[in-house]
């Protein structure tokens, strides 16, 4: 290990240690070592997104400069503000719904399908709760056409039902299927499978996560995976795009996951530039696995090249 | 599980909150109404899609009983189109009635506003439901709804 990352684990002493086995997993894939380090010691500013549903975005950023937030606006997204100076969670705007507080890489699985999204008439989010991703769906259908949002956990549903009605969502149907049990009559336009995962990418926000980090846990998660986003595409329409996400940086969560469906099924992979933010290709290979080539047009974010968490997204389209 | 409420009730629930706030009926022209359980009306634009097993479509705008209850969500989302029955408060007052505080003296320059359901609102936006009875408003804010806003 360099002296750098060393020093980086070492000095500050309320964020947990970052085991061995992390990094060993993880420093191979990254370009620069000590920048991933050192951004995930970086604690995470708060982001919201102006709802365009309840709000315009140039009044509300005033009031919430009167309100003493400093706020940076996303090139990459003009309706996403990094926030600092007030916590945006206890502001009227949010308690209306004007905003949505939300981790910026989370705002993009339906950024990527935002123009299937304006014409689409039937959506799928297949796991859905909290409602962070359905309300932007919404929102980019402006409120038009069908949407779905599937959640089995009845606790989190409530979470769900509260955000879709302070946000104004008025087109959506919620249903409580363990995904794989989701009834075929139905073929959707868009599917949304923002997976259930180990959340590594995520230590930014919670650096607990590294207190019990394994790498076998990814195991576990990687065959409801696999099912997961089978049972996604299967509910597709010939044509139809699917987004899969999560907030795991473990290439068994996502490139492993991702590159089954392509073996199995007529399924193709756009790559889906974002500009003014940094995507990097996925992995071709993972611990001596070589991965349909393809592969390589989903998307990896790492924390440091865009002062995010860590993520991956890819739009895989079906075949007609 | 919700059902889909036929035209001519649809009517009734849609005239009774147009009446009581002052709301043009066109604004609910591209809507359809369900049913769920307790007498929870939920309001879907149009097209409203035929999902089996579907939990809840739409949002809950209102609750029949003898009367029709509006909701928290109603007024939020339609709040510009409120004509009357609209009670404006100050920031410090907002701030009590979203923590909890029960009860509140009508205000005394409030005009068009009479007993039944009121629309609470701020800065010209309705945000909350409130129940108007002998010069007393009496908070209709969810238990679940109720937090704490530092900044209005
Ligand atoms: C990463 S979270 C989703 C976050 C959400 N998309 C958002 O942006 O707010 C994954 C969700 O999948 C749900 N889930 C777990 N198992 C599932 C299954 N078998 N079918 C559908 N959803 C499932 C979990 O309850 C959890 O709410």
């Amino acid at each position: 290990m360099s002296k750098s990352i060393s020093k980086s684990l070492g000095d500050k002493s309320e964020f947990p240690k970052i085991p061995d086995e992390f990094l060993e997993r993880y420093a191979p894939l990254v370009d620069d070592v000590d920048e991933f380090v050192g951004s995930l010691r970086t604690p995470l500013a708060k982001a919201f997104r102006v709802n365009p549903l309840r709000a315009e975005v140039e009044a509300t950023i005033e009031k919430l400069e009167r309100h003493g937030a400093k706020l940076k606006r996303c090139e990459w997204y003009p309706d996403a503000f990094v926030c600092e100076g007030i916590d945006p969670n206890s502001t009227m705007e949010n308690f209306l719904g004007l905003i949505y507080v939300q981790e910026l890489t989370s705002m993009l699985p339906p950024l990527v399908a935002r123009e299937e999204l304006t014409s689409a008439g039937l959506v799928l989010d297949a796991c859905a709760a909290p409602g962070s991703k359905t309300t932007q769906i919404a929102a980019l259908m402006r409120n038009e056409g069908a949407l779905v949002a599937n959640e089995p956990n009845f606790g989190r549903t409530r979470s769900l039902k509260h955000n879709l009605a302070r946000c104004g969502v008025l087109n959506t149907t919620i249903t409580n299927f363990d995904l794989l049990q989701f009834p075929k009559d139905v073929e959707f336009d868009v599917v949304f499978v923002d997976a259930p995962c180990s959340s590594d990418g995520t230590v930014r926000k919670s650096p607990n996560i590294l207190r019990t980090w394994r790498k076998e846990r990814s195991l576990k998660y990687m065959n409801l995976q696999k099912q997961l986003i089978r049972k996604g595409f299967e509910l597709l329409r010939p044509g139809g795009a699917l987004v899969y996400s999560t907030c795991s940086l473990s290439p068994i969560e996502n490139e492993v996951v991702v590159d089954f469906l392509l073996r199995n099924f007529d399924a193709n992979i756009e790559w889906t530039p974002v500009p003014h933010f940094q995507l990097t290709p996925a992995l071709t290979e993972f611990e001596g696995v070589t991965f349909r080539p393809e592969v390589m047009r989903a998307a990896r974010i790492w924390p440091h090249h865009n002062d995010t968490n860590g993520f991956f997204v890819t739009k895989i389209r079906k075949g007609l | 599980m919700s059902e889909r409420i036929e035209r001519d009730e649809v009517n009734r629930i849609i005239t009774a909150l147009c009446e009581r706030f002052g709301v043009d009926e066109s604004v609910f022209e591209d809507c359809a109404l369900y049913l769920g359980s307790k007498g929870k009306v939920y309001l879907h634009h149009l097209p409203a899609p035929e999902i089996v097993g579907a939990a809840i479509v739409g949002m809950h705008i209102a609750t029949v009983a003898k009367t029709v209850k509006p909701t928290t969500n109603f007024f939020q989302t339609f709040g510009r189109h409120l004509r009357k029955n609209v009670v404006h408060v100050s920031s410090d007052v907002a701030r009590e009635m979203i923590i909890g505080q029960e009860v509140l003296a009508l205000p005394q320059d409030c005009e068009e506003v009479t007993t039944g359901y009121v629309a609470i609102a701020c800065d010209g936006r309705p945000f909350m439901c409130a129940f108007l009875k002998d010069g007393e408003i009496r908070n209709m804010l969810s238990k679940g709804r109720r937090r704490v806003v530092e900044l209005i």
